[in-house]
């Protein structure tokens, strides 16, 4: 029987280029997003594939979808959080009453990925955890103020798991993405002028991201960073 | 003109009580919050003109209130401590992340983060008007790594810190220093010296009156040499 592998915000980006890789290296996909029609699309491209409607800051909800992918499919032996939100504005202009939200499908969720996967691969003796991240998690600029501590939260949390699932066969990976993603959400935002090289393309993520999901046990990353060629940083 | 007040939130028997201490013997008003109203009595009683304010800032309502209530009653703080603190012992115990309650997490990420943005936003116009200020979060060493058994603490001080990176980076050109203090070490409290290791030297603890000191210092610098980040340890820690 294929390998399970659960994604979180399975959506245009980043998710769905891991949906289609991971089913291109012999998974089936179990997708879960906030947009029925984007699932259902992706169920009819991606062979093997199911689609989830899940909101991972209901985290009830959550965990219920977990114990149903589960039963239908079979236990992930690899999950993806990529689900992310965010709000921009310094500490004196944002709306603060975000911010609890933003930290609650950021990092909360993401415990609660660990809580609905990690014990079967324990027992598995085998896994792998990885999260999408970017640069907030190191750096706090002044319009992130509302963004960038959860995501430091969130790669902290991460690196607690990593060091406790590690040894019991489990690998946690970071991947800090220090660029746009070339998203057709992004794009009109950013630079809508931009080359296509200025752009992260989640594609190569997702190939970076398959990748680090089958590193050898004796080499594993956890913090793993990403740019395009000519990022400057 | 009055003395300058200094707003210290946990203000409990350790760092935040010391730092009522030394703030006050440095000519300031200090306004203490806390949660536990004989505690700061005993500090009242102690600490010329501080006032205590009973204040659970994990109640946002609250705190913004009891903020407000400081202005009114004694003026715009022109310093912040923001020492308030969940997590740390209990949270330190979660050593099987895997079957505790996920919202542990956001509990403690209400006192430790959502708390002090509350807090900023609170009395940051004040110091901006007046083109100076304070604020200074301590935090230890869980804000830059996650060991397993703080699951549910270490990713909250990390938010705390950046969070105050990216206040002070905001707040910095308009005269407000922000800065992050890590303690390295088990604090010497009375709550804090059973848990870790009753019977270890004194030396082996960080003193809340050396503490004190520090953050008094760093609330001082000239703005010509601002620190962001403090670290802290005794000599003989491991690290």
């Amino acid at each position: 029987m294929a390998p399970v592998c659960l994604i979180t915000g399975a959506g245009d980006g980043t998710g769905a280029a891991c949906a289609r890789r991971f089913a291109a290296g012999g998974y089936r996909v179990a997708m879960l997003a906030r947009t029925e029609e984007r699932l259902r699309k992706l169920e009819g491209e991606i062979e093997g594939s199911s689609g989830y409607f899940c909101d991972v800051s209901d985290l009830e909800h959550f965990t219920a979808t977990m114990a149903q992918v589960r039963e239908e499919m079979g236990a992930p032996s690899t999950a993806i959080h990529n689900a992310v939100t965010a709000s921009f504005g310094t500490v004196l202009e944002a709306d603060p009453k975000t911010f609890e939200h933003i930290f609650r499908v950021n990092t909360t969720a993401l415990m609660v990925l660990a809580q609905g996967v990690a014990p079967a691969m324990v027992k598995a003796g085998k896994g792998a955890i990885i999260v999408t991240g970017n640069t907030s998690a190191w750096r706090g600029k002044p319009r992130y103020s509302m963004f960038a501590p959860t995501k430091a939260a969130q790669r902290i949390l991460a690196q607690s798991m990593a060091r406790d699932l590690g040894p019991k066969g489990v690998h946690v990976a970071y991947v800090t993405i220090d660029a746009a993603i070339d998203t057709p959400w992004t794009r009109p935002r950013l630079r809508p002028d931009e080359p296509d090289d200025f752009f992260c393309k989640p594609k190569d993520i997702a190939d970076e991201i398959f990748h680090i999901a089958h590193q050898a046990t004796s080499a594993w990353s956890f913090d793993v960073e990403i740019r395009p060629f000519h990022e400057t940083w | 003109m009055a003395n300058p007040v200094c707003l210290i939130a946990g203000a409990g028997p350790g760092t935040g009580g010391e730092c009522a201490r030394r703030f006050a013997s440095g000519g300031y008003r200090v306004a203490m919050l806390a949660r536990n109203k004989e505690r700061l009595d005993a500090l009242e009683a102690e600490i010329q003109g501080s006032r205590g304010y009973v204040c659970d800032v994990s109640d946002l309502d609250g705190l913004m209130a009891t903020a407000e209530c400081v202005r009114d009653e004694m003026g715009a703080p022109e310093v912040v401590v923001h020492n308030a603190v969940s997590g740390i012992l209990e949270g330190g115990g979660a050593a099987k992340f895997l079957e505790d309650d996920p919202t542990r997490l956001e509990r403690n990420f209400r006192v430790n983060t959502t708390s002090l943005l509350y807090l900023v936003r609170s009395t940051a116009p004040a110091m901006i008007e007046a083109g100076k200020g304070a604020i200074v979060v301590t935090g230890n060493t869980s804000a830059t790594r996650g060991k397993p058994a703080f699951a549910y603490f270490a990713p909250t001080k990390a938010a705390q810190r950046i969070l105050c990176e990216s206040m002070a980076r905001d707040l910095g050109p308009k005269g407000v220093h922000v800065a992050y203090v890590m303690i390295d070490a088990a604090i010497d409290t009375p709550r804090t010296r059973p848990i870790f290791a009753a019977d270890k030297p004194d030396e082996d603890f960080c003193k809340p009156t050396a503490i004190a000191e520090e953050i008094f210092h760093v609330a001082h610098q000239d703005r010509s040499a601002w620190s962001f980040l403090v670290e802290l340890r005794p000599d003989r820690e491991t690290w």
